[in-house]
């Protein structure tokens, strides 16, 4: 697979602070690739680095082979990019922005133009400070999508999206993945992640602490266990310790990440008295939370 | 182009009104010369009562206020520090407001080098310049003439706006500059606006004791009006190139600096 976006070992400070700490990561072709973290971790530092809106201290950044600094101009022809807040020309109208933001690139496809308008509902003739936040996003959007670019690096893309604009998104998103453009997203909403991408990774205090192919991360033979019973404490005597993770006591229910072979885990607790049983294979949400409470 | 033609019309209306304030300022200071020559005797006799140096300081020393020129360039350097002022805040304002309004983050976004984003930004600003010399010198050389003036030193004139064209391009690019070199450059206006106001008065300073006259060296702002610009007919040479040379180094900077920039987004 072609190598899309490379990053290799980049830092950047704001003077004392250590926005990004030596990360490396990779984005193939045709990738649906989630960046993951909380506010703050360094997912916004990096997408700025990789535009080149700032300068990384240290590595270096590629794409599509060439290098994010010298070649930025070259890059960007085939980049679309969708800012996690949308600051635009709030007294250009949004139609005049859309034919700005394109004749960067050439003329306009009027066919795709009018063809997003419809899906994204977008009011061409209002002004883009006077429009909401969700709006200014499906402008952001449509404008990063016309031009269809090679590259999309989308900072949250559905924040301030209803969840039916956010079906629409997604669909829209998923059909351009499937005509050639690797996808490059930041988001909070693990459940987007886990549906749409097949790579991800996790960003905390600039650091990247996991990073991978989304099935390898979950771990599909992992299950999440919550027993409820009288014999909690004889419950737990019987569990073999290297099977099991994170377990926790709260009055009755007894919680754990098992990864084993279930049936073992049944032919155990038939022996006990058992109040209630869920088994559930963890998602994005669970790693999420077990991965950032980890000091 | 389509860059130019966007900042171009992004910056319209503050060059109309400030160009409208201009305008009307000449307009009144031309249309009262009449009444300024009718009491001449006792404006001479009031002069004379005044120290030399505040003389000096007024920058009434060359001046001969029946020559309708002469009494144009005194009433100039108010003209000069408006229009200054303008220049400056116009280089400040072309640099940061897309960064300050964080919609560099859409431009930069765009194939389009920071060179040529720059580049793009100072034709803006020379082009402005530009209008706005070549309006106030008409209006001048119209007021003049309606006033029934017509033997007066065109080229002087001429190099009067041209003069001005100079000290205003090299503050626009110090405004620029300084937009470049901050890192919040939200406040770049008003400094560049508050260098040329203390600069003034550093000129204004330098006139009143000899002891202090190299401040002026300190005041390009007042380069204009230094020695007898009506007799001379244009600005001095020592001084014209000093401008220049500030705004080389003004556009050097920018350039290297933009260049390198981290964007405040």
């Amino acid at each position: 697979m072609k190598k899309v976006l490379e990053i290799t070992n980049i830092s950047k400070s704001y003077g004392n602070t250590l926005a990004v700490d030596n990360i490396s990561l990779t984005v193939e072709e045709g990738d649906f690739f989630g960046f993951i973290g909380p506010n703050g971790a360094g997912k916004s530092t990096t997408i700025n680095c990789v535009l080149n809106f700032i300068f990384q201290d240290e590595g270096h950044i590629k794409v599509f082979g060439l290098d994010n600094i010298k070649d930025s101009v070259e890059i960007k022809k085939h980049i679309g990019f969708v800012p996690g807040e949308v600051f635009y020309y709030d007294n250009m109208k949004v139609i005049d922005l859309l034919y700005y933001t394109q004749s960067f690139h050439g003329n306009i496809d009027k066919e795709l133009l009018n063809k997003y308008i419809k899906l994204f509902n977008i009011p061409l003739e209002k002004e883009i400070g006077e429009l909401s936040s969700g709006n200014k996003k499906k402008v952001a959007i449509v404008q990063s999508l016309l031009h269809k670019p090679k590259l999309l690096i989308l900072d949250e893309p559905s924040s301030g999206l209803d969840p039916l604009m956010q079906a629409v998104l997604f669909k829209e998103l998923e059909e351009v993945r499937k005509q050639g453009t690797t996808i490059f997203m930041s988001s909070h909403i693990l459940s987007e992640v886990q549906h749409h991408c097949n790579k991800v990774a996790f960003i905390k205090s600039g650091k990247i602490i996991k990073c991978g192919n989304i099935n390898d991360i979950i771990n599909r033979h992992t299950r999440i266990i919550k027993i409820t019973s009288n014999e909690i404490d004889s419950i737990k005597k019987t569990l073999r310790i290297k099977d099991v993770e994170d377990v926790t006591i709260e009055d009755n229910t007894l919680s754990f990440i098992y990864r084993n072979k279930i049936n073992q885990l049944l032919k155990d607790l038939t022996k006990h008295n058992i109040k209630d049983l869920t088994i559930r294979t963890p998602d994005l949400d669970d790693l999420f939370i077990t991965s950032y409470m980890e000091e | 182009m389509k860059l130019v033609k966007k900042d171009l019309n992004d910056n319209l209306k503050g060059a109309i009104i400030w160009l409208s304030i201009i305008s009307l300022l000449i307009i009144m200071i031309l249309a009262l010369h009449p009444i300024v020559v009718t009491k001449m005797n006792m404006m001479n006799e009031m002069l004379e009562q005044f120290p030399k140096e505040m003389i000096n300081a007024l920058n009434l020393e060359n001046t001969n206020f029946n020559n309708i020129l002469s009494y144009f360039f005194y009433e100039f350097q108010f003209i000069l520090l408006a229009s200054t002022i303008y220049a400056g805040i116009l280089g400040a304002n072309i640099i940061s407001k897309e960064e300050s309004d964080k919609t560099i983050q859409l431009l930069y976004s765009k194939p389009i080098s920071r060179l040529n984003i720059l580049l793009n930004k100072i034709i803006v600003v020379i082009l402005y310049l530009l209008v706005f010399n070549f309006t106030l010198f008409t209006v001048t050389t119209i007021c003049m003439l309606f006033l029934g003036n017509q033997n007066f030193d065109y080229l002087a004139l001429l190099n009067m706006y041209l003069g001005l064209l100079l000290t205003q391009s090299t503050f626009a690019f110090i405004g620029i500059a300084i937009a470049t070199l901050l890192k919040k450059p939200k406040s770049a206006s008003t400094i560049t606006g508050g260098i040329i106001m203390v600069t003034f008065i550093l000129g204004i300073v330098s006139k009143i004791a000899d002891k202090v006259d190299n401040l002026i060296y300190l005041s390009p702002v007042n380069y204009l009006l230094e020695g007898d610009f009506i007799s001379r007919g244009h600005m001095e040479i020592k001084y014209m190139v000093i401008l220049f040379i500030m705004l080389i180094i003004a556009i050097t900077v920018s350039i290297r600096r933009y260049d390198r920039k981290d964007f405040n987004l």
